[in-house]
């Protein structure tokens, strides 16, 4: 499901791109990736309703010819909430630090995130964001533009009385679909509460595992998403807008720290 | 500084009337009043020159082909001229008011000697105006275009201070104003969207066009509303003399023109129209998702005048034009529509009156057709507008300008339907809102001795908001929508805010000699109306919102200085202008701001300042069978917006430091003519990242400076060749073939840059989040042929 707004612009950009053909001049430009003015780490932080998706991540920022972002291993990470629970995480590898017993509920409670990280210290707050209404049903179907193969349709109702925001993930297998272009994020601002058989994934074999992951965000988290969208949809061209920072929770660092509630639901493809 | 500069003008405006009129009773004066014609056609010249080589003074005609001067009794020689056509020489004894029509044939390149002896073409230097360019169908013709398709804007972006963003683009930016700071008006209607299939054409079909005038600077107080510059762009008024008619056929798009007398002398007709055929081409496509794409745009012009009277002349012209664009799933569509009637009155020989009614409507639609996605959103602007202006042509030495304007605007910004039963989205609508403006403006040009002439006026805004929906906010600012307090809603006429100011307008041309001369000006202005955009580029969808009480107006103070001379008997014009801008309520946007289908756009925008300074040459030749011209320009813009570039200045996504524009035209033969236009400019600034993070499984960039690099260099050789047909005696029609090479030599101009993942994996790619810089370039070496037949 994608925001109306970045409709036009995508069709644009699309016939643009049938008839342009684009060049690599990556070695035409000196980029300071050690300019002052760029944070040095960034943060990957959930507070969920499950307990292995609670972790922090803290990586390096690098500059982009690197293949990848450094992890940061020594840290002392964090998280409590306005209930008197705490937790020092535990560190499992791969930059990432555990929560093993805190749970995001969703009861009014702020969550906080406190980091030292090489002598300085970072926080960041969140709320539980609403927990979203359950799916009325995840079906598969025969897919008509592709023969032999199943896509998959949800119904479901989405809360209108206030504002909700979502993201939404697709595993097949057990393996992450959407790949680094692809955030499929949204609002309910347009949207009449009912959505009946909303296509969310298409051209699956038959007999493969399909789950599906329909997180509610807090605002802040949204406009994140949002603006890793932008990056990623931002074409340079004289039609979209100045690539900009991705505005997270954190100071001086970059990346967000979101408490976030989800559902789930798999079916076997037939 | 500039409001020292303000209070000064002011001042001389108000002061100068006083002491400055003066006539001498003693001396018998007599006016001489008319209109200047096309000898072929009947069309009116515009600008046209009426010089008196005894008193070497003169008069120019107005937009209506209209003059009036003002001179002791006598005998006199009047030489009339205009580019483009033959000048000729008349005696006239002034005894009494005259009323005097002249005709003028179109200049036939015979020899440059016959040329140069009659021709005045020192209106460069003589005239107070600077600042200003007036482009002809004839001399836009001899520019070499993409497609062979004749296009008033991309002359004006040939020009120099004009700077574009590059190809595929319609928008231009004068003097480092944004592009919604320019006001183009198509025989008076303002047009909100100046772009088909998002600016690779202008919605200006050149068969309809008779001429051009933009006005970068020393904007006349008779127009107002936009800081940076005013096109005003007149259609042809149809052969008053016989029916005729073009038709061109090129290789995306073709056109016809029919015109011709309604009563012959007294009243004519034309209708222009244009349509292009991608999506013919897209269906022949091997693609299905080509094959099931339609791009195409069509427009139409139509005009008809008639004369009532000796002293009563009225017009009624029209415009509409639509773009389409869609797939077999999306839909997507914009368009124009204009409409003036206008009424000429001549009082008596010096008064002259035109009174104008005008609509403008812009309106688009996107949407979904089909699914549980399917919706259609609607947005648009509607204007109507009643205007009346004055022409008093006191004596010799004065020329007085005066009127008034009255605006409503209705604005619709958007509204969302579900297209299907099954439909995710609800029905929502952004609250309507209005504005009411009132202008009113007077002006002279005097002559005050020899040397010395001034251009001085005072404009006056009064700008309402009405039938709004207003939002009340926390700490009374728009920075969220979560901070709404109470929301008010006012009717249609009542009041929300109102703003008002004063716009003093001042020139001054000193004439060191025959043929050189010291210009300067000085004009503020303001800007009620706002384009959503902050692209480069803007949108085809993007919508325009009025000042609000989040909102202020957009002001403007430009000075200019500027020297002008011309060589070899008027052969050669050379011009150098200096200028500066001042831009305060500079409006940008916040980052990643949502400009469409937002109630509270106000908590996007962010207010700053601005300022631009730069030179511009310019050395042309316009007579003979060899013509050519070259414009250079050095500038620089910067805005300085709190909330942007962490509230550092930046520069401007459309400064642009060198830009220079070179063109030439030769006609070989009278049936063999070519030319050639070399463009370049350096890079336009991009914001590129410094570095990036993981996050997720995917990669997040990071930015350090706005608009801190540029794209690569911008150059572009095109050529073409014209052949013209036999001329035999008895055949009533011609045709002219146009060959052209855009592109000749296939540079890859950068239409845009900026940072992609990485795919491995070919033609099936899969991203990665390995990052690169790429530069996607638009249009290869493109030949085109068109021809065209006139009857």
């Amino acid at each position: 499901m994608k925001n109306p707004q970045i409709i036009p612009i995508a069709l644009l950009s699309i016939i643009i791109m049938y008839c342009g053909k684009p060049i690599d001049i990556t070695d035409q430009y000196e980029l300071d990736e050690n300019s002052n003015r760029i944070p040095k780490i960034a943060f990957e932080g959930r507070i969920s309703n499950q307990i292995d998706s609670n972790y922090v991540k803290i990586r390096r920022v690098v500059g982009i010819r690197s293949s990848k972002s450094p992890i940061i291993e020594n840290a002392s990470v964090t998280v409590s909430d306005n209930r008197g629970n705490s937790e020092l995480l535990t560190y499992v590898g791969y930059g990432r630090y555990q929560c093993l017993s805190l749970l995001g509920i969703n009861d009014g409670r702020v969550y906080t995130m406190t980091a030292d990280v090489e002598g300085k210290t970072y926080s960041a707050i969140s709320v539980m964001p609403n927990t979203p209404l359950p799916f009325d049903s995840v079906i598969s179907v025969a897919d008509e533009e592709n023969e032999g193969k199943f896509k998959v349709l949800i119904y479901a109702k989405v809360h209108t009385e206030f504002d909700e925001y979502y993201l939404f993930q697709n595993f097949v297998n057990d393996t992450l679909q959407n790949g680094p272009g692809d955030i499929d994020y949204a609002d309910n601002s347009i949207l009449n509460g009912k959505i009946n058989g909303f296509e969310v994934a298409n051209n699956l074999e038959k007999g493969v595992v399909f789950r599906y992951k329909f997180y509610s965000l807090t605002k802040e988290a949204f406009k994140f998403y949002e603006g890793i969208s932008s990056q990623l949809n931002n074409d340079g061209g004289v039609f979209t807008t100045p690539p900009a920072n991705v505005k997270g929770n954190i100071a001086r660092a970059g990346g967000l720290f979101q408490g976030t509630y989800f559902l789930t639901d798999t079916i076997t493809v037939r | 500084m500039n409001s020292l500069l303000k209070f000064i003008s002011i001042t001389w405006a108000i002061a100068l009337p006083l002491w400055s009129f003066s006539s001498d009773d003693t001396i018998e004066k007599y006016t001489l009043s008319g209109y200047i014609k096309d000898a072929k056609n009947g069309e009116d010249l515009i600008g046209a020159s009426l010089f008196i080589k005894e008193l070497k003074s003169g008069t120019n005609t107005n937009a209506y082909g209209f003059y009036s001067i003002t001179l002791p009794k006598g005998t006199y020689t009047v030489l009339i001229s205009y580019l483009g056509y033959k000048s000729t020489l008349q005696q006239l004894d002034l005894s009494q008011n005259i009323t005097q029509n002249f005709a003028l044939e179109d200049e036939s390149i015979k020899t440059d000697e016959v040329v140069i002896s009659e021709r005045r073409k020192d209106e460069n230097v003589q005239a107070v105006q600077m600042s200003m360019n007036r482009l002809t169908i004839e001399q836009m013709k001899k520019i070499p275009v993409l497609f062979g398709e004749v296009d008033v804007i991309k002359n004006i972006q040939q020009l120099p201070g004009v700077q574009s963003v590059g190809e595929g683009s319609s928008a231009f930016f004068v003097r480092g104003g944004s592009s919604d700071q320019n006001l183009i008006l198509l025989d008076e209607a303002p047009v909100y969207n100046a772009s088909h299939l998002a600016g690779i054409f202008s919605v200006f079909n050149g068969d309809a066009i008779k001429s051009a005038e933009i006005y970068k600077g020393g904007i006349p107080a008779q127009y107002g509303g936009r800081l940076s510059s005013v096109v005003d762009i007149r259609t042809r008024d149809g052969n008053m003399k016989k029916f005729a008619g073009t038709a061109s056929i090129g290789l995306l798009s073709s056109k016809a023109t029919i015109e011709g007398p309604i009563v012959k002398d007294k009243g004519s007709f034309v209708v222009s129209a244009r349509r292009t055929y991608f999506d013919l081409f897209l269906k022949a496509s091997s693609d299905p998702a080509l094959r099931g794409t339609s791009i195409y745009f069509y427009d139409l012009n139509a005009k008809v005048n008639y004369n009532l009277g000796p002293r009563d002349r009225i017009f009624a012209a029209g415009y509409f034009g639509q773009d389409v664009l869609k797939t077999n799933q999306f839909g997507l569509d914009w368009g124009n529509a204009t409409a003036t009637v206008r009424w000429n009155h001549i009082f008596n020989n010096k008064l002259f009156s035109n009174t104008t009614a005008i609509f403008s409507d812009f309106n688009y639609g996107l949407g979904l057709t089909s699914g549980v996605q399917a919706f259609r959103w609607e947005a648009k602007i509607q204007e109507l507008s009643l205007k009346q202006d004055f022409s008093y042509f006191l004596n010799t030495n004065n020329e007085i300008k005066f009127g008034l304007q009255l605006t409503n605007r209705a604005f619709q910004p958007g509204t969302i339907m579900p297209k299907s039963e099954i439909s995710i989205f609800k029905e929502t609508r952004m609250p309507l809102n209005n504005a009411v403006e009132y202008a009113f403006y007077a002006s002279n040009d005097q002559k005050l001795t020899e040397r010395l002439t001034l251009q001085y006026g005072l404009r006056f805004t009064l700008f309402q908001n009405n039938g709004a929906t207003v939002y009340d906010y926390k700490n009374g600012k728009p920075t969220d929508k979560d901070d709404i307090t109470d929301t008010l809603k006012f009717d249609y006429f009542d009041v929300d805010k109102s703003y008002y100011g004063f716009e003093p307008r001042f020139g001054a041309r000193f004439a060191l000699d025959e043929n050189s001369s010291l210009k300067a000006s000085y004009n503020h202005t303001y800007q009620f109306m706002h384009q959503l955009s902050n692209s480069a580029s803007p949108l085809p969808i993007t919508m325009w919102v009025p000042s609000s009480r989040y909102i202020s107006p957009q002001t403007s103070d430009q000075v200019a200085l500027g020297y002008f001379r011309n060589l070899l008997d008027n052969q050669i014009e050379f011009s150098v202008e200096g200028y500066y801008k001042w831009l305060n309520n500079t409006i940008d946007f916040k980052d990643d701001a949502q400009l469409l289908l937002n109630p509270t756009v106000e908590t996007e925008v962010l207010r700053g300042t601005g300022y631009s300074y730069g030179a511009e040459f310019s050395v042309k030749k316009t007579a003979g069978k060899f013509t050519w011209s070259a414009a250079y320009t050095l500038s620089w813009t910067k805005l300085k917006i709190p909330g942007i570039n962490e509230d550092r200045e930046y520069f401007a996504s459309w400064d642009r430091r060198h830009n220079l524009n070179t063109n030439l035209f030769y006609e070989i033969t009278p049936r063999w003519s070519i030319g050639a236009a070399w463009t370049y400019g350096t890079g336009r600034p991009i914001t590129l990242p410094a570095g990036k993070y993981d996050h997720e499984q995917t990669s997040v960039l990071v930015f350090s400076e706005r608009n801190g690099e540029r794209t690569p260099a911008f150059h572009r050789l095109d050529l073409s060749a014209n052949l013209k047909s036999k001329k035999k005696p008895g055949r009533k029609w011609d045709s002219v073939w146009n060959f052209s090479v855009y592109n000749a030599y296939n540079r890859k101009n950068p239409f845009s840059v900026y940072t992609q993942n990485v795919g491995v994996g070919g033609s099936n790619a899969t991203q990665t989040n390995n990052k690169q810089i790429v530069m996607l370039w638009f249009f290869p070496i493109i030949p085109s042929v068109t021809y065209t037949i006139n009857f």
